[in-house]
């Protein structure tokens, strides 16, 4: 899929220039999927021969048709269509071969064996083959302008995978881009520009080193998520084609949208916000809130708790898997000197891999399987004077995440309009 | 504070130091802004370490998170050729690649070295028929279960293979489990490609293992991520002694008159257009005429014309006719058929019902065939690549080359798989060539290697 993407996307001095796919390209879309629908239930050779018929042909194929052949191939999937399970006939058939017998006798002899005929078990020899495989109608009509977007998003990842470090100018929806770093073993730093815009770099551990190819899986991954963001710049360094350029994305470029963000990192804190609702009528618990800035940094809380008739008396929860004690040390460091001494961090006790006691004057709770919204309540209360004050300025533009506006479905145009 | 070294996806984090500037000296070491602290490709884990104690810094070392070494039941008995190399090996502080060809028991030397050190042991391996291959050499061997990463498992042990591509993904998190690095087919290594691999382990022995070693700067970049090259043999030092012995039988066969005017017609609008762009771009690569050729109806005519003459060459009907004839000759005897390319050799599978091996059969029923093959329940499995590198066949004494524009390397490769030891063995290898094709230079590039390891 990589290269015939990556074919879309050319280097001039040091940019990428990805060639999007436009309304221009409608009629040859159409045309394609018009094949693939033609070639349903039918071995999937017979599609690649006129695939590749076309290739060699005398009117050039336009450019970018390989790769929408393979987004399409995601669609169009296969079955097997077999009397006789293949693995089953092959072995069956190959074993009878070491007798001296004809090559028509010993089919004949299997084939009774099995209880069918000679030519279904041939038939079935080798129908588990990707070319003999029968293509499937797919599951809903593909429209001409999501095999666009789609064939789009392809040629951003096809790029993307040849990076090493992105990073990331966005309002709104950064949760979900660090979220997704993280999850994936990546480095994520943050930073806020003084207009308030957040800066997200995202590379991984040995991109310090070397220019590798190692996180560009990952960091490929983040483009769905950026539509989601309501507005957003991705600049990439990436190697392509032997030389090093730079890919940006900005919500100009035609991009599809991937899954709506998940709004809840898991079970464990479903579970906190379920029991806290019921233990307790004084505070209000808001799930995700928006970011702090601390020290260079964002944290992203996972909860504050306001109190009802209260509402200066305002605190931040955040619940720490993986940790270890350096990790506690230099997040408790930052937060001090950010001045915010209103956040709780809940930690796992039994992940704690050295061991270290912590310093005991902070507002840590540990924790073991689930996080007590009565031990929570406990800490604050103890630690709740008068006059206090909210955490650091909220940073603009985080939100829920917003449903990126979608482009309308065109109308599919038939092979006659081109 | 005191320094803190510890394993980070397949770096090494050097955290709270009293002198940063003395950090930054260290081999591999460089300031990571990213995290506040200093870093190195784990593959420095060694030399940082022992220049930190000839500088008499204290420092606290949570690098390696090692599993358990193994207690070996049994030794393979080793020849003596091996047991030379395992020597060398050793004398070169475990850190080295070891040239040996192909059917001369370099798993025998691995599990030797392995047995050794008792240690903890991660063996690379480029396919997943070697994966395979590998975990039951291993089992056989060492008695204990072997872990596995690639071919959809991942299972850690003592003792774990893994290919290339799945240690690729891993590596994060099996860098620092290990002692010892076994690296089967090392001259994959050292060209960029998938180098990520070694730098990330921090394993302080390492035995790379090959036929064909890599030459110039790939060679370089091998001695920094493996060792030196500590022991070198050639095919023609074994052939005939612990090697069964060979015969080379070329055959000569004429196109029909209709395939003669397919390939010519497809020959010369290739060669027209071929020639043509060579002197526009002399000393351009065949990638670039491809881009070239896709602009231009003609370019894309001669693109056309060389598959068509590839795909006549493939399987032509004297070249059926000859394998139907050997196959009846060799009736008796194991025999391997090498295509081209897949559809040749799955033509072959359905004309002579024997069974294919290709990357399209699943794992399960590869094993189940290749056992069949073994114990003589099956005669033959003809393969278009699999076979290439490293696929065991003990008893294999017939081998038959249809096709394939293959370089010498792995035509050695080929050809070594027949050379199994075997009792009172003598292998047969035919190649098939047809007269005045392309195929007579390149029979000729190919066999080159073999001809001269013979009359050294």
């Amino acid at each position: 899929m990589a290269s015939f993407a990556l074919a879309r996307c050319s280097v001039q001095g040091d940019v990428v220039v990805p060639h999007w796919l436009t309304e221009r390209d409608y009629p040859w879309l159409a045309d394609l999927i018009e094949a693939y629908t033609a070639f349903v239930g039918e071995p999937r050779r017979r599609l690649d021969d006129t695939l590749a018929a076309q290739a060699t042909g005398a009117a050039q194929a336009p450019p970018g048709w390989r790769m929408a052949a393979q987004v399409l191939d995601r669609v169009f999937r296969t079955e097997i269509a077999a009397v006789v399970k293949p693995a089953r006939a092959r072995a069956a058939v190959f074993q009878a071969s070491v007798s001296r017998d004809s090559r028509a006798r010993i089919l004949e002899r299997v084939a009774r064996d099995l209880g069918t005929t000679a030519l279904a078990l041939e038939r079935s020899l080798f129908a588990d083959l990707a070319g003999e495989r029968l293509l499937r109608a797919p599951d809903e009509p593909v429209h001409v302008s999501s095999l666009a977007l789609q064939c789009n998003l392809a040629i951003a990842q096809a790029a993307l995978k040849r990076s090493a470090r992105v990073e990331i100018t966005l309002e709104g929806n950064a949760r979900a881009v660090v979220r997704h770093a993280k999850l994936r073993g990546l480095i994520c730093t943050v930073s806020r520009s003084p207009g308030g815009d957040t800066t997200l770099e995202v590379s991984g551990p040995l991109a310090l080193f070397k220019q590798t190819a190692l996180y560009g899986r990952h960091l490929a991954e983040l483009v769905p998520m950026l539509p989601w963001s309501r507005r957003f710049e991705l600049r990439a360094d990436c190697t392509l084609h032997g030389r090093e350029a730079r890919l940006t994305l900005t919500p100009a470029d035609p991009l599809p949208p991937g899954l709506a963000p998940k709004r809840y990192d898991s079970r464990l804190e479903e579970r906190f916000a379920r029991e806290f609702a019921r233990a307790t009528k004084e505070w209000t618990l808001i799930r995700e809130p928006e970011p702090v800035a601390a020290e260079g940094t964002l944290i992203f809380p996972d909860f504050a708790l306001v109190h009802r008739r209260e509402p200066h008396r305002r605190w931040l929860l955040e619940i720490v898997g993986f940790w270890t004690s350096g990790y506690v040390e230099r997040k408790l460091r930052r937060l001090r000197a950010a001045g915010i001494d209103n956040l709780v961090l809940c930690i796992d006790e039994s992940l704690d891999c050295h061991g270290v006691a912590l310093p005991e004057d902070c507002p840590v709770l540990r924790f073991r399987k689930r996080v007590d919204p009565q031990a929570v309540l406990k800490l604050i209360e103890e630690r709740d004077g008068p006059g206090r004050v909210g955490p650091g300025v909220p940073l603009r533009g985080e939100h829920q995440p917003t449903c990126p506006q979608r482009v309308a479905p065109l109308r599919r145009p038939s092979c006659g309009d081109s | 504070m005191r320094l803190r070294i510890g394993f980070d996806r397949g770096t090494l984090l050097l955290e709270g130091p009293p002198r940063h500037e003395c950090l930054s000296d260290l081999p591999g070491v460089r300031w990571d802004h990213r995290v506040a602290c200093h870093r190195a490709p784990a593959t420095f884990y060694t030399r940082i370490i022992a220049r930190l104690h000839a500088l008499g810094v204290p420092f606290d070392d949570d690098v390696l998170a090692l599993h358990a070494g193994c207690s070996i039941a049994s030794v393979p008995d080793l020849r003596p050729y091996q047991a030379a190399a395992i020597d060398a090996w050793t004398l070169a502080g475990r850190r080295g690649i070891v040239v040996l060809p192909t059917g001369s028991g370099k798993t025998h030397v691995a599990m030797s070295a392995i047995a050794a050190l008792g240690a903890s042991t991660l063996c690379l391996v480029p396919t997943r028929i070697l994966l395979d291959q590998w975990q039951r050499a291993l089992r056989r061997w060492l008695g204990i279960e072997i872990g596995c990463y690639g071919d959809g498992l991942r299972v850690a042990g003592p003792v774990t293979v893994a290919t290339f591509e799945s240690a690729w993904r891993h590596m994060h998190e099996l860098g620092n489990r290990y002692e010892l690095l076994v690296v089967d087919e090392a001259h994959h290594f050292g060209s960029g490609a998938r180098d990520e691999v070694l730098e990330m382990s921090t394993a302080a022995y390492r035995l790379g293992l090959t036929a064909t070693p890599q030459q110039g700067r790939a060679a370089a970049n091998l001695v920094d991520l493996i060792g030196p090259l500590v022991f070198e043999l050639g095919i023609a030092d074994l052939a005939g002694t612990f090697l069964a012995d060979f015969e080379l039988v070329d055959l000569h066969l004429d196109l029909t008159r209709e395939e003669r005017e397919a390939y010519e017609a497809a020959r010369r609008t290739f060669l027209t257009a071929h020639r043509h762009y060579r002197e526009l771009a002399p000393g351009a690569s065949w990638n670039d005429f491809l881009r070239w050729a896709a602009r231009t109806p003609q370019g894309r005519a001669a693109v056309r014309a060389w598959h068509e003459a590839r795909s006549v060459l493939s399987l032509t009907r004297a070249k059926r006719e000859v394998l139907g004839s050997l196959l009846r000759r060799h009736r008796d005897s194991r025999v391997l058929v090498f295509t081209a390319g897949k559809e040749a050799a799955y033509r072959i599978a359905r004309e002579h019902l024997i069974m294919p091996i290709t990357a399209d059969i699943g794992r399960r029923e590869r094993d189940e065939m290749m056992t069949a093959f073994r114990e003589g329940r099956i005669r033959a499995l003809v393969s278009a690549r699999v076979l290439n590198e490293g696929f065991d066949v003990p008893s294999a004494e017939v081998g038959i080359i249809v096709g394939g524009a293959l370089g010498e390397r792995e035509h050695v490769q080929r050809v070594g798989r027949l050379l199994r030891p075997a009792e009172g063995k003598r292998a047969v290898v035919y190649e098939l060539v047809t007269r005045d094709t392309v195929e007579v230079p390149q029979a000729r590039r190919r066999k080159r290697g073999l001809l001269r390891a013979r009359q050294v």
